[in-house]
């Protein structure tokens, strides 16, 4: 398996970047023509500035500092190709947010950023020449000595401030993940309308910068001036950059937000056609005559576990074909050649289906595990209000039980940390029953395996059904997705070292309800749900290219291949749909009940996560009513679970 | 090509086009016509669509709240005021104020003149190259969409459910109210950005969802089936807009579901939406100097798109590749594809003319033909009956094309001139193989004093095509045109069962009032 992704590596990423990286680096000396044209700008002395243009440009020395900042872009253009992702990560919580900045590649990225941020400045200072040229200058009127160009110093630092934050935001707001386009545009369109609103974008940015950055130079400024002016043994010009005279020059303003513009233009603009190059759709080959190359095959691309781009990529090819391309689609119907197998259709469509199976399952599981969850914890509220009336009486009860519910809706976030914190004193200690919100990430994939060693003793403790005794699944069912093993989000380093201090326990307890701590470790509302759908995008390809398939061989499919496996498209189909009306109906933004959490429920635009959860709803009504609408009464016939056969009938009515 | 001479005459005034039966248009005398004389179809139930508007929408009028209070502008500053007047009306709006304002000092006054002057001349320059940026919103409503009389008409937009049997029907103030074949609910939509409704578009594959194309924004409205609401909240609508992608004239849908493609006059740019992730991509092409009609072909692989000047553009939905048609004589008035996606039928502004542009399926470029073969002449005619006559034919407002590929509605625009009002719809017999006929086939008439303002076919009728007309006043009727498609017969081999005379759909006593000339 790994073959295939070093194969994809050697032949395709490799030319793909490298394409990417020659573009930004050839369209880099026009984008500095004009900054340079921008920079040397003065209203009233048109002729001198053309001529400073055209002098900076073409002298030696301007094409020097030209090649340094090529330089300087080509390390960060191989930055993004040593740092894309294709599956978004999820932030589960605060603490997971400032982890994921501080990890040492990031750091490193933020550092090497900074430098190569500085560098483009130092050059942009050299292009500019006049009075930012050097960072020393002769003092006014007097010989005696060289005194420090603080506007320089000012420019250089504002350089790498600005990679810094660059590199934060760059995975604050993950920009290193890749988008996949809703349209197949060709790749120069594309880029010619993204550029006048990116350099825009660009622009505010630097200028929103330019204001931190001038309150920053104004505060901490003073540090790096004397620090420069006791080592380079310079004198300090008579008025000094970070007082606020120095500061109100509307030039250096000018000169630093282009510097900004041009900074962050060049490496946006080198991230976006890495992009580009990369999300383009890859032509896999369906099937070879070779067995050398056979790793190179769609079918085997779509199994592929260790890259997921080169997934992606397939199901975006699949999609594609299935959708546009008659000529790949008959190769998938075919035959093959001595035995007459459907090699091809077989290979290709229980891959789809083995995704779309696993998305179900991970979604049932969730959901049982949330509705178990929230029925749980409605008992052991009543229950530990029973015991409290025991206990009390009067006036206090209804004190003590109103501050019961309190405690549990604000310090526990989800119903299974509810039940664990609760718990605690009707079933024993919370050591039993290990907190699932903080012990594993959520996915049902780990919990299925850590709780079914912990719970099958306790018949009322279920926390998660496993997916085998599923009744309401009538295939039988793959493992659950494997792949989320690997990507589980940052989870907060106490828990490594919570097992053995057991003891710790009742302090732990104590801290968890202070409101610092709730603010960084509870987890958002949303993430459970988020983290459920990060890969959807393969979903929706795959649910797509199978209803484009299905749907063309009613006319071209000749051998009768996709017949066959018409049942299980359709029941995968329904199963999914099921499976997330089910899911999108459950109350589970529990947290969002609490008050003091509804504010932040956010009405506008959905989340883009939200977006992709929306899209896989879509896209699988319109499937199946893509099919159901091909086949129509043909569809009447194929064998199907009764309940099935009811859904499918009120979906040729269009009542769903 | 034809002309309208020579197919049969219009029926006479006081006459009603019913239906058609054995390839003749059955008419009735408007005297004697009953109350409901549209003929029963069995198996078939029309969705009643009734005029009545609410009680109280006289009192929803587009007035703003503003004009019952009187301005207040002592004690408030300059810059408050001019800020304001910035926020509410735009710059323009604030240059000018400044420019008039007594007691601003003299500089403002002289920097907002001279800006204000070259805000007017580039307008000017803009206005002189494509005069529709000149029109205000309404009037840009107005003028590009497929409604006769955008402004007046009581019903400003139709369209017809896909797959099943109900319509959405956009009323004049601004509420949408959908019937549904058999049953007697009738959701009605408001929402506060829905005004200027101009088209209206369900989403194929889809029970629920209708996309509305406004004055500002296009609204995505998700309307369950099963529900008993009469008013679905203002939650189940989804609201897109785009910056500087105002008014809305037209919106297409892929015909496969996932992609939502919408114009608008002022944006030389296409947007391609996925409505479920709010997300959209524009497809710019400057000149032509906006988009005003967009087509999705049936086959969905290639996208019509004409411009308001005298340019469209074919763009194939692969790579998202476009060829151009240049040389028109006017702007591209209304446009059609064929079933097959093979011919695009188009007429323009300005020539009583159908186009016909023949496409040629060949990979990933559009494969249109060079130019287009004029294919109908349909300039306007006085045909002379025993007492009268009747004007016929002129400009084109509208052209449908039925889903079986052997219907073609006209709808034409009034003439003042001539006082050729444009009641009477022409009908043509339209055949694909082994090259494009077209064959007038006579003329719809509506009810005395009627005018039309809309035309559209329903999607899947089993019978043959039926043609749904939204009159002037309001009314929506149906005129069934019953015939055999010829595919159906290529593929049975014989007359399927319900066209065969002994269950023939029409009562048989409509027979004895029908007055159908020859």
């Amino acid at each position: 398996m790994a073959s295939n992704k070093d194969w994809y590596m050697k032949d395709v990423f490799h030319w793909r970047t490298g394409a990417s990286i020659a573009w930004s680096m050839l369209l880099l000396p026009p984008a500095l023509g004009v900054y340079i044209c921008l920079a040397h700008f003065s209203l009233l002395h048109p002729t001198a500035w053309l001529i400073g243009w055209i002098r900076t440009c073409f002298s030696f020395h301007g094409m020097s500092c030209i090649f340094l900042v090529l330089l300087c872009s080509l390390f960060a253009g191989f930055s993004n190709a040593m740092s894309y992702i294709a599956v978004p990560y999820i932030h589960r919580n605060r603490v997971s947010i400032i982890l994921s900045v501080t990890r040492p590649p990031r750091l490193l990225h933020a550092a090497g950023h900074a430098l190569l941020g500085g560098v483009t400045a130092w050059s942009c200072c050299k292009l500019i020449g006049g009075s930012y040229q050097e960072l020393s200058t002769r003092c006014n009127g007097e010989e005696s000595g060289l005194c420090l160009n603080e506007r320089h110093l000012f420019l250089v630092l504002f350089g790498a401030f600005l990679g810094a934050v660059y590199s934060v935001a760059y995975f604050l707001h993950r920009q290193n993940l890749l988008t996949f386009n809703i349209i197949q545009q060709v790749k120069f369109f594309q880029v010619k309308s993204s550029v006048p609103q990116s350099v825009l974008k660009n622009s505010v940015w630097a200028l929103r910068l330019c204001a931190y950055y001038f309150a920053f130079y104004y505060l901490c400024g003073c540090l790096f001036k004397s620090w420069l002016l006791t080592n380079l043994q310079l004198q300090e010009l008579p008025i000094p950059v970070d007082s606020i005279r120095g500061l109100l020059d509307v030039r250096l303003l000018w000169q630093a937000w282009l510097v900004g513009t041009i900074i962050t233009h060049l490496w946006t603009f080198s991230l976006y056609l890495f992009k580009v190059f990369n999300t383009e759709v890859y032509e896999f080959p369906i099937e070879t005559a070779f067995s050398t190359s056979e790793e190179c095959t769609l079918y085997r691309a779509l199994g592929q576990q260790n890259s997921p781009l080169v997934k992606y990529l397939a199901y975006q090819d699949l999609s594609i074909l299935a959708e546009h391309s008659p000529a790949r689609r008959k190769q998938i119907f075919t035959l093959s050649q001595p035995g007459g197998h459907p090699h091809n259709w077989t290979r290709i469509s229980s891959e789809c289906l083995a995704l779309i199976a696993s998305l179900t399952d991970r979604l049932i599981v969730h959901q049982e595990w949330a509705a178990n969850g929230i029925n749980r914890e409605k008992r052991m509220q009543i229950e530990e209000e029973k015991k409290k009336k025991k206990n009390q009486s009067g006036k206090d009860t209804q004190r003590a039980s109103s501050s019961t519910s309190f405690y549990s809706t604000a310090t526990s976030p989800g119903p299974h940390q509810r039940i664990a914190t609760l718990s605690a004193t009707p079933y024993g200690t919370p050591a039993d029953y290990p907190a699932p919100g903080y012990g594993t990430p959520r996915t049902p994939a780990r919990h299925n395996a850590s709780y079914s060693a912990v719970t099958p003793g306790r018949g009322d403790s279920v926390w998660v059904d496993s997916p085998g005794s599923q009744s309401y699944v009538p295939s039988t069912r793959r493992p659950i997705h494997e792949q989320y093993s690997g990507m589980s989000p940052q989870r907060p380093p106490y828990l490594s070292f919570r097992r053995p201090f057991v003891f710790l326990q009742p302090r732990i307890a104590v801290i968890r309800q202070l409101p610092l701590y709730r603010y960084f470790v509870d987890p958002f509302p949303e993430a459970d749900n988020r983290l459920l759908f990060t890969d959807t995008q393969l979903h929706i390809w795959a649910l797509e290219a199978l209803a484009s398939l299905v749907a063309a061989s009613y006319t071209e499919d000749s051998y009768g291949v996709v017949q066959k496996s018409l049942p299980d498209i359709l029941t995968e189909m329904l199963a999914l749909y099921n499976a997330l009306e089910k899911l999108l109906k459950l109350p589970t933004l529990l947290t969002a009940r609490d008050p003091r959490e509804l504010k932040v429920t956010r009405i506008g635009p959905a989340h883009p996560d939200d977006q992709l959860r929306n899209d896989l709803r879509t896209t699988v009504k319109t499937s199946l009513h893509r099919i159901s609408s091909t086949f129509s009464k043909h569809l009447k016939s194929v064998p199907l679970a009764l309940e099935y056969k009811k859904q499918l009938d009120e979906l040729m009515d269009y009542k769903i | 090509m034809c002309s309208l001479a020579e197919g049969p005459p219009p029926p006479a005034e006081g006459c009603i086009t019913v239906c058609e039966e054995n390839g003749d248009l059955v008419t009735i005398q408007a005297r004697n016509a009953p109350v409901n004389y549209t003929p029963r179809i069995a198996g078939f139930e029309y969705p009643s669509i009734s005029t009545s508007t609410e009680s109280l929408c006289s009192l929803a009028s587009d007035e703003a709240a503003q004009s019952a209070f009187q301005p207040h502008v002592d004690e408030v500053s300059l810059w408050k005021q001019a800020w304001y007047t910035c926020r509410v009306h735009g710059l323009t709006e604030m240059l000018d104020e400044l420019s008039k304002n007594e007691t601003a000092p003299w500089p403002v006054t002289t920097l907002a003149c001279g800006c204000l002057t070259t805000v007017t001349m580039v307008n000017l320059f803009r206005g002189s190259l494509y005069p529709h940026l000149m029109l205000s919103p309404e009037e840009m409503i107005h003028e590009f969409s497929a409604a006769k009389d955008w402004q007046d008409s009581e019903i400003r937009a139709f369209a017809w459910h896909q797959h099943t049997n109900k319509c959405a029907v956009a009323w004049k103030d601004n509420t949408i109210k959908i019937f549904i074949s058999g049953s007697d609910v009738v959701p009605t939509l408001k929402h506060r950005q829905q005004r200027g409704v101009s088209c209206l578009a369900w989403k194929p594959l889809s029970a629920t969802v209708l996309a509305v194309g406004c004055r500002g924004c296009i609204l995505i409205w998700h309307i369950d089936p099963n529900s008993l609401s009469t008013r679905p909240t203002a939650s189940a609508a989804q609201v897109l807009s785009h910056n500087g992608h105002a008014p809305i004239t037209c919106l297409s849908w892929d015909p496969r579901g996932r992609l939502l493609v919408s114009s608008s006059p002022r944006d030389t740019a296409i947007l391609v939406w996925d409505v479920p992730r709010e997300a959209c991509v524009p497809l710019k092409r400057t000149s032509g100097g906006g988009v005003a009609l967009l087509r999705y072909s049936p086959d969905s692989s290639k996208l019509f798109a004409s411009s308001p000047s005298q340019v469209f553009r074919v763009w194939e939905t692969r790579t998202w590749t476009c060829e151009k048609w240049t040389q028109l004589s006017g702007r591209c008035k209304s446009a059609c594809w064929s079933p097959d996606g093979r011919f695009l039928l188009f007429c323009t502004e300005d020539e009583p003319a159908i186009f016909a542009l023949n496409f040629i399926h060949s990979g990933s470029k559009t494969g249109g033909a060079e130019s287009a073969i004029k294919c109908a002449d349909v300039s306007e005619l006085f045909i002379k009956d025993e007492i009268y006559g009747t004007r016929v034919g002129g400009l084109i407002q509208d052209m449908v094309w039925d889903n079986t590929g052997e219907r073609l509605a006209v709808l034409f625009k009034s003439n003042k001139e001539t006082g050729n009002t444009g009641e009477l719809i022409a009908l043509f017999n339209t055949r694909l193989t082994p090259t494009l006929q077209l064959i007038p086939s006579g003329f719809v008439r509506g009810e005395p004093g009627e005018v039309p303002e809309l035309i559209s076919f329903k999607p899947n009728f089993n019978h043959g095509a039926l043609l749904t007309i939204c009159w002037h006043s309001g009314k929506v009727t149906f005129v069934p045109l019953l015939f055999i498609p010829s595919s159906t017969l290529a593929e049975n081999g014989r007359i399927p069962a319900h066209f065969t005379q002994k269950s023939t759909p029409l009562p048989q006593e409509l027979f004895s009032v029908s007055n159908s000339k020859k």
